[in-house]
């Protein structure tokens, strides 16, 4: 395995910022989900040697980050929100960088990386002078010059507009291909499903799942929801028809609203058409009340409680 | 030398590169002003040069530009892409500090010294401006050093810094003979008495050290504070 972390805490004051966390990761992309605050960036720090954990340890490629430097070489880190030397540009930063990890050409090797990201025409403008989403492209291109085994991205996509993310997905996917292990840290969904076959989520500084991200998708899609039904008069009808879905489990009827908790909501989705139908029912919206990440990461901190 | 070359680059784009220009300026004014109008001009050459340029204006540039260069990489988080290197933390403490040597002299030193020089030229031998060099490049050196040191210790290095200065280096050392085996500019004094023994009536005899020892310490203060940044910088938690 090249990343192995295995029960590491870390406070900062009074402050758990991640707490007897285990995981392996190998070869490929995984992604490392998680609410603000979630331990992230931490964890990260730590991987990418910045800081040591109070307890436990961390090996990247079979060394410690912290104390073993020679392993820089071969680990690429884009951390999140610090940007380069701003009096720098591109392709002095990025050189300067492949020089001090040892490329034996690091004026190609910079080349390479900046085209890579599609920096090659802004590669002689200073930093201080770049967008955000140029300044994240700039951040990848100094962790992929000296062609690293390891590569940790702390939200990557943060700044970049839609054809961007793309092209750092693919970026990102090509070198996965290639034999990197990645591990990508993101507090959005949708996100680490595009980008990562395997997910670790934490939450609160604790590992609550990990494994394949189609299943924790699936666990995430099954999970209890509730979802709020909008009408065009009296709800009431529809309310009565829904009481009798065997999904539903509890109906709650408003000003034109009726919102239901259903432990299928897709099935409860198509029940709602057929039961506004036979009740002359007009129906306005559909909408889940609770599809925010709170929610889901706090279904899956109960669910590894075992209350679920 | 490349991260000697980004902290220099970053040193010399300050806005507060302008700010620091006024240190050599004011030097240059006050220094030529009391060597035109003295009438023992080695005299007052040698009270300027032990109780002014090396004390307060050389020691306020080496500690701006030294604090500066480590706290605006560790306030930026830049230097969080200097610890993803296997560059050694030593190595790392080792190059901002010529980055911070070397605009000292620069942006401070040199213009300065240079002037003075001028203004004293007739009135002082060349064993004296020889002195005054050796001196000059010393306590610049040390000085820099304590500063990038102090910014690996705490991000108000710059305040520390300018305290220690403005209270020990210009003032305590210079009057009480007892603090002066503890101050960069006592030991720089050493050296320049050597050739310019002429005290002004507020200077104390500067300490009874020897300049080989005196240049030893000075040597010893770069070497300590380099050796105390490199191991804080290879133990501390970044940011």
């Amino acid at each position: 395995m090249s990343i192995v972390v295995e029960g590491v805490s870390r406070t900062f004051g009074d402050t758990v910022a991640v707490s007897q966390v285990s995981f392996r990761v190998g070869p490929g992309i995984t992604g490392l989900l998680g609410h603000n605050g979630a331990g992230k960036s931490t964890l990260l720090s730590l991987l990418a040697g910045y800081a040591r954990p109070d307890e436990g340890t961390v090996r990247v490629l079979d060394a410690d980050p912290h104390r073993d430097i020679a392993i820089h070489s071969r680990l690429g880190v884009v951390p999140d929100g610090m940007g380069l030397w701003p009096q720098l540009t591109a392709r002095e930063a990025v050189v300067a960088l492949a020089r001090m990890r040892g490329v034996a050409d690091p004026h190609a090797a910079a080349a390479a990386a900046l085209a890579e990201v599609g920096l090659t025409e802004a590669a002689d403008r200073r930093l201080g002078q770049f967008s955000k989403g140029m300044g994240q492209r700039a951040k990848l291109a100094q962790a992929l010059a000296h062609d690293p085994a390891v590569l940790l991205l702390d939200e990557p996509l943060n700044g970049l507009d839609p054809a961007q993310r793309r092209h750092m997905i693919d970026v990102v996917r090509r070198r996965a291909a290639a034999g990197c292990t990645v591990l990508v840290s993101s507090h959005v969904l949708h996100e680490v499903e595009r980008m990562a076959p395997q997910v670790v989520v934490l939450v609160n500084g604790r590992v609550v799942a990990e494994g394949e991200t189609v299943g924790i998708k699936a666990l995430l899609r099954d999970r209890p929801q509730t979802v709020r039904v909008r009408t065009a008069g009296d709800a009431r009808p529809l309310a009565a028809a829904l009481t009798a879905d065997p999904a539903t489990r509890e109906v709650r009827v408003g000003d034109g609203t009726v919102e239901v908790d259903t432990s299928d909501p897709e099935a409860l989705g198509r029940t709602v058409a057929r039961a506004a139908s036979a009740a002359g029912t007009t129906l306005r919206a559909i909408e889940p009340v609770d599809d925010d990440l709170e929610s889901l990461y706090a279904y899956l901190t109960a669910r590894a409680r075992g209350a679920q | 030398m490349i991260i000697a070359g980004i902290v220099l680059k970053r040193i010399v784009r300050a806005k507060r590169i302008i700010a620091l220009g006024l240190l050599p300026a004011l030097g240059l004014l006050v220094g030529i002003l009391s060597l035109r109008g003295a009438t023992d001009v080695r005299a007052a050459y040698a009270g300027f040069t032990r109780g002014l340029l090396i004390p307060i204006i050389i020691a306020l540039g080496a500690f701006v530009i030294g604090s500066s260069a480590v706290t605006d990489e560790r306030e930026d988080l830049t230097i969080l892409y200097l610890a993803q290197t296997p560059v050694s933390r030593l190595r790392i403490v080792v190059e901002t500090w010529l980055a911070a040597f070397a605009a000292t002299l620069m942006l401070v030193a040199v213009p300065t010294v240079l002037a003075v020089m001028l203004a004293g030229r007739a009135e002082v031998s060349m064993a004296g401006k020889a002195d005054l060099v050796l001196a000059v490049v010393l306590s610049t050196a040390a000085y820099t050093a304590l500063a990038v040191a102090l910014g690996f210790f705490t991000r108000r290095a710059m305040l520390f810094g300018l305290a220690y200065v403005l209270l020990w280096e210009s003032i305590v050392a210079s009057f009480a003979s007892s603090a002066g085996n503890f101050s960069v500019s006592s030991h720089a004094r050493v050296v320049l008495a050597r050739s310019l023994d002429v005290l002004t009536r507020y200077e104390v005899k500067p300490p009874d050290t020897g300049v080989v020892t005196s240049l030893v310490v000075l040597v010893a203060i770069v070497a300590v504070a380099l050796a105390l940044a490199g191991r804080r910088l290879q133990r501390m938690n970044l940011p």
